[in-house]
């Protein structure tokens, strides 16, 4: 498999400041890449590089096997950022029509692609200026334009961050459509979008990569289903009121669903023994007893807390 | 790469659909249309208000107006107001851009850091050298229906200077434009370029060989002080290439810039 995006200790300092830190990255060719990390950790930094906005202290970057910003690489690679900024004066139509004559696109090309983009975005039937539009709009809108030309590499900055739940559905099964066809690099600190459409994720925090690679790998990575149990039962409180302070158990959260908690246990072949034992004891009636997967939640919250940096990138 | 025309047409979109459109020409024409009718009646006006007997206006001995009465007023409008509306204007032409966003959504695609300033600076040239001529055209229209004998030569040839001067400003603004991300502080270099000209205008040697002689030299052709003659290609071929190498300096700022 070829690579789309590859960084070698890439690094980004503002004098003093240390923004991406020997950040060693790598994309392949038409997979979803979920780019992870809290608000300040050098997603939107990396991006800026990959797109040739910004220039790396050291480092060395690869997009799609161009030189960021080179006269080869532009016409592959849409963009769009988390809050698109469009000519005020322009409406949406002119918005793409711009982008389509920038990239050289044939007019015929050109009309049948604007109309459906128009449409994908929800824009067709406006003819307000983009200046009028609300955020989802412009997020939309710039979702559409990124697309004008069927890029080889869609860059993705927090793409649903100001979409509403219909919106935000509608472009990650455009990404899941995308598959196979296009890369798509997006960044975003909103988890269940990324279990949803990714196919690999890098987590970043303090302008590293502290953990990469497919999403099922990365969930498994600590501990996968080992140390968790679900269950569901007819008592749910009751059930905690028994398990909690029991030594063989760590931890007892309770979930979306009535009736479950999720346990996290000390030794999982000591608890497949004591957990149904404490079930029939306390009476419960047992609805579900099952391994739970770790989240990428779990995940994220597990390694960047324990690194956690905070500042602004 | 470059997309030098479509940007062309975008900025050219950009004039006609936005508020730069109705100021600069609005502000031109104006003072255009107005300045020959109130230089006509200035005196007689003075002289209604003030008095012409002994010790009024008139032993002041204001000089009747004449058609390059009128030109010197429209060549001091042009400096002393349209000027400043021509440096706000391209003050805020890249940094706008750039702050909003839109500078780097355009420069993502297959549009060069160069062409994107270069066609901001002739959209902004194209669009103040018309008006001004416009402009131009119309107060002298107006000065020959006041004055038979206004020759054209004279306010034309001003217009022409000061035209060079503008493209000076404009060059020297979106350099600013280029470095600040505030439009006021690259208005500020701006203004403050246009106000160091004024005072080195004080140097003859400087007036005679350089950009710096662009503003007197324009008042002085519009007043018949100066004649249009071969004295003017210093200052005037200085000026081209000042604004042609403050352009180069803005396109080689605009490469290096990060932007968000």
């Amino acid at each position: 498999m070829s690579i789309a995006i590859e960084t070698t200790r890439l690094s980004k300092h503002y004098g003093e400041r240390r923004i991406l830190d020997d950040l060693d990255l790598r994309a392949d060719d038409g997979r979803v890449f979920g780019f992870l990390g809290a608000n300040g950790s050098g997603k939107t930094t990396t991006i800026r590089i990959l797109l040739g906005l910004a220039r790396p202290t050291s480092g060395s970057v690869s997009v799609l096997g161009h030189a960021p910003g080179s006269a080869a690489l532009r016409p592959l690679i849409g963009y769009c950022p988390d809050v698109p900024g469009f000519p005020a004066w322009m409406t949406g139509r002119e918005v793409l029509e711009q982008a389509a004559v920038l990239f050289q696109l044939p007019k015929s090309v050109q009309r049948a692609r604007i109309a459906e983009l128009l449409d994908f975005a929800g824009l067709a039937g406006t003819s307000a200026r983009v200046g009028s539009y609300s955020r989802g709009m412009r997020q939309r809108l710039g979702l559409a334009q990124a697309l004008i030309n069927a890029p080889r590499l869609l860059i993705l900055d927090e793409p649903t961050s100001a979409l509403d739940p219909m919106g935000r559905r509608t472009v990650l099964d455009l990404i899941s459509r995308l598959r196979g066809r296009t890369t798509v690099f997006f960044s975003t600190h909103l988890l269940p979008d990324v279990e949803r459409v990714c196919d690999d994720v890098a987590i970043l925090d303090g302008g590293r990569v502290i953990t990469a690679g497919t999403l099922d790998a990365v969930r498994t990575q600590l501990g996968g289903t080992h140390d968790r149990v679900l269950v569901e039962v007819d008592d749910a409180a009751r059930l905690y009121d028994t398990l909690v302070g029991k030594e063989w158990i760590t931890g007892i959260d309770g979930v979306a669903v009535p009736g479950s908690l999720i346990i996290t246990v000390r030794n999982p072949e000591e608890a497949a023994r004591l957990l149904p034992a404490e079930i029939v004891a306390g009476g419960f009636g047992l609805r579900r007893l099952e391994p739970r997967e770790a989240t990428l939640e779990d995940v994220f919250i597990t390694l960047v807390g324990s690194t956690g940096s905070g500042v602004d990138r | 790469m470059s997309a030098t025309l479509p940007l062309l047409r975008v900025r050219s979109r950009e004039i006609i659909r936005t508020w730069r459109l109705w100021v600069l020409p609005i502000v031109a024409l104006f003072f255009a249309a107005t300045g020959p009718v109130i230089t006509r009646f200035t005196k007689d006006i003075l002289l209604a208000a003030l008095g012409s007997a002994e010790g009024g206006v008139a032993a002041l001995s204001i000089p009747d107006p004449t058609a390059l009465t009128s030109y010197a007023r429209w060549t001091s409008d042009l400096s002393q107001l349209i000027v400043f509306i021509v440096v706000i204007m391209a003050a805020g032409a890249i940094n706008s851009e750039v702050r909003s966003g839109a500078a780097s959504l355009m420069l993502v695609k297959p549009v060069s850091r160069t062409a994107y300033v270069l066609t901001h600076a002739v959209a902004q040239f194209v669009f103040v050298a018309l008006t001004v001529l416009l402009a131009t055209l119309v107060n002298w229209g107006i000065t020959a229906a006041i004055w038979a004998d206004a020759p054209l030569e004279p306010i034309l040839a001003a217009a022409g200077v000061w035209i060079v001067l503008a493209a000076v400003l404009i060059a020297a603004s979106l350099l600013a434009s280029a470095i600040f991300d505030a439009t006021a502080a690259a208005a500020g270099i701006g203004i403050g370029l246009y106000f160091a000209l004024a005072l080195l205008g004080m140097l003859p040697w400087l007036v005679s060989y350089t950009p710096v002689g662009l503003l007197s030299l324009s008042a002085g052709v519009a007043a018949g002080a100066q004649a249009a003659d071969p004295a003017l290609w210093w200052p005037l071929t200085t000026g081209v290439l000042l604004a042609a190498l403050l352009l180069a300096i803005t396109v080689r700022v605009f490469q290096r810039k990060e932007l968000r």
